[in-house]
């Protein structure tokens, strides 16, 4: 495999940024309701994250050490505004349905996470292809969480039923907790387990675990 | 834990003694409903067990009878089996297996499997035990107590907690006492000797937790004889053990500290 294909493939199952280092879980939460908000998300996250990671790349010789969070910040909001008007253009329907989530893609720690992590110092191929791997492994999870919630909590698909429910004459009993947020956290932990039942280089060492605020304090 | 006669498998063979009265009454008022949603449940747990004793080695305990018993008693009525099966697949795995078996969980099984049926099928009916059930939740609890399996001031604190949020709302409290789920919840399920809090002081702060949230959602949501009431109660509360007993251990080294220099 040659490093480029690398790159752009790693994050989506190896270094996924949601199973592996638990980033974006916040957006994971709120818009895997139903399969068309996840991909929609994805999509835009995807767009913001490739455009950012290029943009700070070109400029990353350029940007002051000091102040360098501020102007990837001011990079990312545009960006962010950009893709909010566009989905407000276009697909005003959806851009209802995912309410803020759009706009908060500015807070989403994949971004900034990216942004400082790898396209500061990564020439703009090497940050474009990380950014592109990176939303897809997000987007990958965004959707197996979308389908999954979308299926138990409504028996259909992108709006298409494919469960029999109750109430049209079926047996399915749509899972009204699959609706609500925490029903994702389960998703998502048992998605984690299940990666890490497979790939056991991804489970933690002993020696990673979080230290308590009295071990810190201490010199 | 005590060695000798004091293992685990006592302790769940005790708090089974005790539930028999309940699991008797509950069988002669449920009847044939009653005896199948309990096989099933049974059925359900014995196989998670089955799965985690090959995969994890961890060992099978009798405690799946008493949440079999819980869930059959306050879960929903009319559920297909399907949505049995799933509900306690949930509270076999994410609430205790996962943990590491009986034991090491730090909330109750039969409690995730009911709070999960209560949200998941919100409108599936759900039966309040009556005074039947909260009688012969009596002599299991005051056996117990006696063996020290249950740690009296939960009990007693969850009352006075809610006698206290029942005074402040004006409630008639003298209807209490003829509520199964309330009197069952509270010695089996917020009485749990596994998701209670462990120190002395501990055990009276959680109890009156779990007591004042029983009387909030019982007084202002629910209705206080409805199972989601203790349920969701002993949920929150039995979140908080850990944290409870942390601070009750830290002050009291503090204390010592201070006393002792």
């Amino acid at each position: 495999m040659t490093s480029a294909f690398r790159r752009l493939l790693d994050p989506v199952i190896d270094n996924n940024p949601v199973t592996l280092q638990i980033l974006g879980i916040c957006s994971a939460l709120a818009v895997t309701t139903s399969l068309a908000t996840a991909l929609t998300m994805s999509v835009a996250l995807t767009a913001v994250l490739v455009a950012s990671s290029t943009v700070i790349s070109l400029i990353r010789r350029h940007i002051p050490n000091a102040i360098r969070l501020i102007v990837q910040i001011t990079i990312i909001a545009s960006l962010v505004i950009v893709a909010d008007q566009i989905l407000q253009a276009f697909a005003w329907q959806m851009s209802q349905r995912l309410s803020i989530f759009v706009g908060l893609i500015v807070t989403n720690c994949l971004v900034l996470g990216r942004a400082e992590g790898f396209a500061m110092r990564n020439g703009v191929g090497a940050s474009a292809l990380d950014a592109l791997g990176n939303g897809l492994g997000y987007s990958f999870i965004l959707l197996i969480v979308g389908a999954i919630r979308e299926v138990f909590g409504t028996g259909a698909l992108f709006g298409h039923p494919v469960l029999p429910t109750l109430a049209k004459g079926g047996w399915f009993t749509p899972l009204n907790l699959m609706m609500l947020a925490p029903s994702a956290f389960f998703i998502l932990g048992l998605l984690i387990w299940f990666i890490r039942t497979i790939k056991v280089e991804q489970v933690e060492h002993e020696g990673t675990a979080i230290i308590s605020a009295d071990e810190a304090r201490k010199p | 834990m005590i060695r000798g006669l004091w293992e685990r498998e006592t302790i769940a063979l005790l708090i089974l003694a005790a539930a028999l009265p309940v699991g008797i009454a509950g069988a002669v008022e449920g009847g044939w409903a009653f005896a199948t949603t309990f096989t099933l449940a049974l059925a359900v747990l014995a196989f998670w067990q089955g799965v985690f004793l090959f995969a994890r080695a961890q060992l099978a305990t009798g405690i799946g009878v008493l949440t079999a018993l819980a869930v059959t008693l306050l879960g929903p009525q009319g559920l297909a089996p399907w949505q049995i099966i799933l509900g306690v697949s949930f509270g076999a795995v994410i609430g205790e297996q996962v943990f590491g078996g009986w034991g090491r969980n730090i909330i109750n099984t039969a409690v995730a499997s009911l709070a999960f049926l209560f949200f998941a099928f919100p409108e599936a009916v759900t039966p309040e035990p009556g005074w039947l059930i909260a009688v012969s939740s009596v002599p299991g609890a005051a056996l117990l107590v006696v063996l020290g399996v249950l740690a009296w001031p939960i009990p007693v604190g969850a009352i006075m907690g809610i006698a206290t949020v029942g005074l402040l709302m004006g409630a008639d409290l003298s209807v209490l006492f003829s509520h199964g789920a309330i009197v069952f919840g509270i010695v089996f399920l917020s009485g749990d000797p596994v998701t209670s809090s462990a120190t002395p002081a501990g055990r009276w702060a959680y109890g009156g937790l779990a007591g004042g949230l029983a009387g909030l959602l019982g007084w202002a949501a629910y209705g206080v004889g409805a199972p989601q009431t203790i349920v969701f109660a002993t949920l929150l509360a039995s979140l908080f053990a850990p944290l409870i007993d942390h601070t009750v251990i830290t002050i009291s080294a503090a204390a010592r500290k201070r006393r002792h220099g």
